[in-house]
């Protein structure tokens, strides 16, 4: 599948034998095998914190929290509890996002009910073309029409690709459960496009 | 095509997304597959397509990435590490590397400064190649992120690569310079990546002499000078530290031979102020080396008898490294230096397998 649960693209695909590799080095406090973990994953991250959060700022800040989070105890990571590395890192993620949106001040209401779109428009580059980029637009903005659950599921599931089972322990719910919300989530997002797109018309 | 209810699409949509994950089947394919069933779950599936391409801008990642490795590298040096470390030797540099260290090795961890404290000693040829192949793996994880990525960054990266400074990418380029010298943390793969950047300024600089871009290319040469200047500082800590540092020197010997053909080809465009300024540049660190008492490797091919079996499969090379060292004075740039003598394991313990391989001094 695309990139399912695997950084880098199709053609960096790293076979799980080497990131558990890594992953026990690093447990070891091998700075060299964090800094591959870094590298692979940091991308990823990345966009999932900048989606949530929808600034650049905060998208760095949290992730460098993140990562070092996960340099202070990934000797507490276990593939036996853990359905994977990435299920593990993009839970701290997670948590990280959910405790700085406790943190803020002025929090912006994640219920999709409020109609406020809590992810900001996410510019593409110049070499987008127009219809690209307004696809981009009205996908960002569909986002923040969802339910939290729903954003979370679209996020995990589609943007990076991770399994059910994975994006469950990072939300704390069963495979089957992710598998039901996941034509749900997808469901409400293309609702939310198509009045999006009818409503600019 | 049919319609189906609410269950009969959700059943749908999971099958053909199980389908496409186990048979690793693009999403747009069975996005045409379902339309041949249900219109509905054709557009969630084309909907996952479109998913992918939500990221933010190349170079917004790129610089976060940069950014954020140099606050990570910060954070993890003054982290004072596990618990379960209990001895701490004298100085807060030298904790700070017993600490990283890994536990079951007696590897070290040495900062380019002169100021360090002394260090373990490292006889472990198993760690000196655990090292090197974890340079190579870094430099080639590197590089695949690098020329990959997801989407549209995948263009950038590769356009980044051999970007001049007038180019949008050339931004990108330095941001990627930086996130791996900022994660470089074994001396070897911090020379590796100071070679990079220097290979990086003098080809800059090459190209915008061509240009005619004097300004340009004198400004990207005297960058090149420092970075070549901290690889020959770098390798001559490690040369003081005892350590091996045929790595280094090869690169230090790649450096200046890269300079040395940048200055001949400027020479040969007609560049006449370029090519004199980077062959008095070459010629200040030749000086630099000689002054460190770095030994360079021997590429005349003469000697390389040893060079290129130096370093059989067997490991056993040192021998013949040392004699041929003390043999052939006339490859040394600094007769009567001592280099570090390093049993060899082979060729897989180079990131850049070139096959002279270095004559080593003895120890």
């Amino acid at each position: 599948m695309y990139r399912h649960g695997r950084a880098g693209g199709d053609g960096a695909v790293i076979i799980e034998e080497q990131e558990s590799a890594l992953v026990i080095r690093a447990a070891q406090r091998d700075h060299d095998a964090f800094s591959q973990l870094y590298m692979l994953y940091f991308d990823r991250i990345y966009r999932y914190v900048r989606l949530k959060l929808g600034n650049a700022v905060d998208a760095e800040d949290i992730t460098s929290a993140v990562f070092f989070n996960a340099w202070r105890t990934i000797h507490n990571f276990s593939p036996q509890r853990e359905s994977s590395f990435a299920a593990w890192l993009f839970r701290l993620a997670h948590n990280a996002v959910v405790d700085r949106f406790r943190s803020m001040r002025d929090i912006i209401s994640l219920d999709a009910s409020d109609q406020r779109p809590s992810i900001h428009t996410i510019l593409p580059g110049p070499e987008a073309q127009v219809e690209r980029k307004m696809t981009i637009t009205e996908l960002t903005a569909a986002l923040g029409l969802l339910t939290e659950e729903q954003r979370e599921v679209v996020l995990l599931r589609f943007v990076e690709g991770l399994s059910a089972r994975e994006v469950g322990d990072i939300m704390g719910k069963h495979e089957g459960a992710v598998r039901g919300m996941q034509f749900r989530a997808i469901e409400a997002l293309r609702r939310a496009m198509t009045s999006r797109h009818e409503a600019d018309q | 095509m049919g319609e189906l209810d609410d269950n009969q699409q959700a059943r749908l949509f999971e099958a053909l997304l199980s389908d496409s994950e186990q048979w690793h089947t693009p999403p747009r394919a069975q996005a045409r597959r379902a339309a041949e069933t249900d219109e509905t779950v054709a557009e969630d599936l084309s909907l996952i397509v479109a998913l992918r391409d939500v990221n933010p801008a190349r170079d917004e990642v790129e610089f976060a990435r940069a950014r954020t490795a140099h606050r990570l590298a910060a954070m993890m040096r003054a982290e004072p590490g596990p618990a379960r470390v209990a001895k701490r030797p004298q100085g807060a540099r030298a904790w700070l590397r017993a600490l990283t260290a890994p536990p079951a090795t007696t590897a070290r961890r040495v900062t380019a400064s002169p100021a360090s404290a002394t260090t373990q000693q490292d006889g472990a040829p198993e760690e000196r190649r655990r090292i090197s192949e974890t340079l190579g793996r870094l430099a080639m994880v590197a590089m695949a992120l690098l020329a990959l990525g997801f989407g549209l960054l995948a263009g950038a990266s590769v356009a980044s690569a051999h970007a001049l400074p007038e180019s949008p990418f050339y931004g990108v380029k330095r941001a990627e310079e930086s996130t791996l010298l900022a994660l470089s943390w074994t001396d070897d793969s911090k020379g590796s990546t100071l070679t990079m950047i220097a290979n990086h300024r003098i080809t800059e600089a090459g190209a915008e002499a061509d240009l005619r871009h004097s300004a340009e290319a004198h400004a990207l040469l005297a960058e090149f000078d420092t970075a070549f200047a901290q690889l020959i500082d770098l390798t001559a800590h490690a040369k003081f530290m005892h350590e091996d540092t045929s790595t280094l020197a090869r690169a230090v010997q790649t450096t200046l031979e890269t300079e040395q053909s940048i200055a001949t080809q400027a020479e040969v465009h007609g560049h006449s102020a370029f090519a004199q300024a980077a062959r008095a540049s070459a010629q200040a660190a030749a000086t630099h080396i000689q002054q460190a008492g770095i030994v360079l490797p021997d590429t005349t091919g003469k000697n390389n008898g040893h060079g290129a079996g130096n370093n059989g499969a067997n490991g056993k090379s040192g021998s013949n490294g040392n004699n041929g060292a003390n043999s052939n004075g006339k490859s040394q740039q600094t007769p009567g230096a001592v280099a570090t003598h390093t049993p060899r394991i082979g060729p897989s313990n180079t990131p850049s397998n070139t096959p002279s391989m270095p004559t080593v001094g003895a120890g």
